[in-house]
């Protein structure tokens, strides 16, 4: 009872238009108010600054920043070109372009919304020249930015591993396969819209176009060599990876492609603090609705709940994905995150699903929520990119919004396609 | 100049000042971020010095950059929210109703967090382990961005009443710029 209310009023909130770090503070007040416990609002700040105290957290300013140095310094448009030679040439060329740049930018940069700007600002307006309707143009580049955070690095990885206590170095790669069989599905569901649809090919790149764009793109490879390659050889923890592709960005931006100039560095600094505070405040007041669920027992209500139910695995994953996929409709991904984990971790381990695994899961659980109305973050970028109306873009993103949830289904339930990678690399987690 | 206008004059150049501030502010703290985090990376793969202390500002510049940035955003309404329903409503007195509504409740969150964010800044006597600076630097961002916070609250609440969100707009686009 006390759950369905704390989450009721939290809803309500939301709905209402609160800002989501106020909602889940607001809500935390009144129910400590509400309970006779007043006097626990003492931990009040303490709770909401031990929330921006991780040093695991400081990658998040680091990887919004790389992704902005990568954009604006002329990596994007590179490997676009690339991609535009390499596969170009297929039955709706410039939509497997799309994909294929956006599997590429998401070794660099660890968020969707980022991805999806990036890339949307580029392979928009070059579609729709081509002949591509716009909406399709736009829905593709919102579906395949959902890749960003799958394949590290990864945001929503490192928030995962910093409340959970599991490892980002894992996580990073648990999602390395799921994030190429994504780009694989999108890049199926575009080729038969296109035949459906009589999208055209582009001309196919000869040897030569190929090998200069391959060249051109070079320095872009550097990054996600350094974050992947960096963290796979124990030579950077998530963190330090995110430094040094931080770093490497700004010095292929200014030095080898000459495009960011010093003048252009306050606005860098300026947006990526931006984008850092939006998710570092919700994080810093889900620090003390974590402390209202945990001190009315919701997790152990919930997973009791639960467990009367059903204790088969598979239908308690089953429940956990339509849950999360409902709450993808109505909030923001972080925040879903950060209000279930709490309440999921306790239920995955009864069950033993691996922490990995799972955080794999509900992460690409919640990258298909970016997708969906009346929420959607991706959908409010590339809406904003392209100037496609929301339900007009909304419709054409179904048919990736099925492919993408077939995929969650796969890996939900092929543990391997998550596990395999991390426990070849590092060993089998104990 | 009438002084009305001379007041809004005024109001204006202090709103100016203030996210300035805020802004030179939490640029400072991030690149004290860059510099630290990356000088801590390269002493760990050539410990040619020792920079023991640098952890304990890195955390007061992390501190910093989140909470007085989250006073700067809250001055141009860029944290995330649903606007949904204020989206449906805008124009219309319903939707002026509501958006004072969730002005108040912000409102009486952030005066929770403010004044408990003061008692805990100046309860804390303890210094830090290592620079030994009282604790209480690290801790006072909070009240100062929840004071900043209520100011802006009240300046849309103010706006509001009056039936001139449309000002509180001005400041989302200015921004953004």
């Amino acid at each position: 009872m006390m759950t369905a209310a704390i989450f009721a009023v939290l809803f309500l909130f939301i709905l209402l238009g609160l800002p989501i770090a106020v909602c889940m503070g607001f809500t935390a007040v009144i129910f400590f108010v509400v309970l006779g416990q007043a006097d626990v609002l003492l931990m009040l700040p303490a709770r909401m600054y031990s929330g921006t105290t991780s040093f695991t957290l400081l990658a998040i300013p680091f990887f919004i920043l790389a992704g902005n140095l990568m954009n604006t310094g002329g990596m994007t448009q590179r490997l676009v070109h690339f991609a535009q030679c390499l596969v170009g040439h297929i039955r709706g060329g410039l939509g497997h372009v799309t994909v294929v740049t956006n599997m590429i930018m998401a070794g660099m940069s660890g968020s969707a919304v980022a991805d999806a700007t990036g890339t949307g600002v580029v392979l928009i307006p070059a579609m729709e020249k081509a002949g591509y309707p716009r909406a399709f143009s736009a829905a593709l580049v919102g579906a395949a930015s959902t890749i960003g955070p799958i394949i590290p690095p990864s945001i929503p990885f490192v928030i995962f591993g910093s409340i959970t206590g599991t490892s980002v170095g894992r996580l990073f790669l648990g999602g390395f396969l799921p994030g190429v069989l994504m780009g694989l599905f999108l890049m199926l569901t575009v080729a038969i819209l296109s035949k459906r649809r009589g999208y055209r090919r582009e001309q196919r790149a000869t040897r030569r176009e190929l090998m200069i764009s391959a060249l051109q793109a070079t320095p872009a490879w550097g990054a996600p060599i350094i974050i992947i390659g960096g963290i796979l050889a124990g030579v950077f923890t998530p963190t330090e990876a995110a430094v040094a592709a931080s770093l490497y960005a700004l010095i292929v931006g200014m030095l080898v492609y000459g495009e960011i100039k010093p003048a252009d560095l306050p606005r860098i600094l300026w947006e990526t603090i931006q984008n850092t505070v939006q998710v570092m405040f919700i994080i810093s007041a889900a620090g003390i609705f974590g402390f209202l669920l945990i001190r009315q027992q919701v997790p152990m209500t919930f997973v009791e709940g639960l467990m009367s139910l059903t204790t088969t695995p598979w239908v308690v994953l089953l429940i956990i994905n339509v849950i999360l996929l409902i709450l993808g409709c109505f909030m923001e991904a972080i925040a879903i995150m950060l209000l279930t984990i709490p309440v999921f971790m306790p239920l995955i381990a009864r069950v033993g699903v691996d922490p990995v695994h799972f955080g794999v899961l509900l992460t690409l659980n919640l990258m298909i929520g970016l997708l969906t109305p009346p929420v959607g973050m991706c959908l409010y970028a590339v809406s904003s990119v392209s100037k496609v109306p929301l339900w007009p873009l909304a419709k054409e993103l179904w048919p990736y919004i099925v492919a993408l949830t077939v995929c969650l289904g796969l890996v939900t339930y092929v543990p391997g396609l998550v596990l395999w990678l991390p426990n070849l690399v590092m060993g089998v987690a104990r | 100049m009438t002084p009305s206008e001379t007041t809004s004059g005024r109001w204006a150049a202090l709103d100016r000042g203030l996210a300035g501030a805020m802004r030179g502010a939490c640029l400072a703290a991030f690149v004290v971020l860059i510099v630290l985090v990356t000088t801590l990376i390269l002493i760990r793969f050539a410990p040619l010095f020792s920079l023991g202390w640098a952890d304990e500002i890195v955390e007061m510049a992390f501190a910093w950059l989140t909470f007085l940035g989250a006073a700067a955003l809250w001055r141009t309404r860029s944290h995330f929210r649903v606007d949904l329903v204020p989206g449906m409503l805008a124009g219309t007195r319903m939707g002026q109703a509501l958006e004072i509504l969730l002005s108040l409740m912000a409102l009486a969150f952030f005066l929770v967090f403010t004044y408990e964010g003061a008692v805990l800044t100046l309860r804390t006597a303890m210094p830090s382990p290592i620079l030994a600076w009282p604790k209480a630097l690290w801790y006072m961002i909070m009240p100062i961005s929840g004071l900043i916070i209520i100011g802006y609250t009240m300046r849309d609440l103010w706006l509001l009443f009056r039936g001139r969100a449309d000002l509180a707009g001005e400041a989302v686009k200015e921004g953004h710029s």
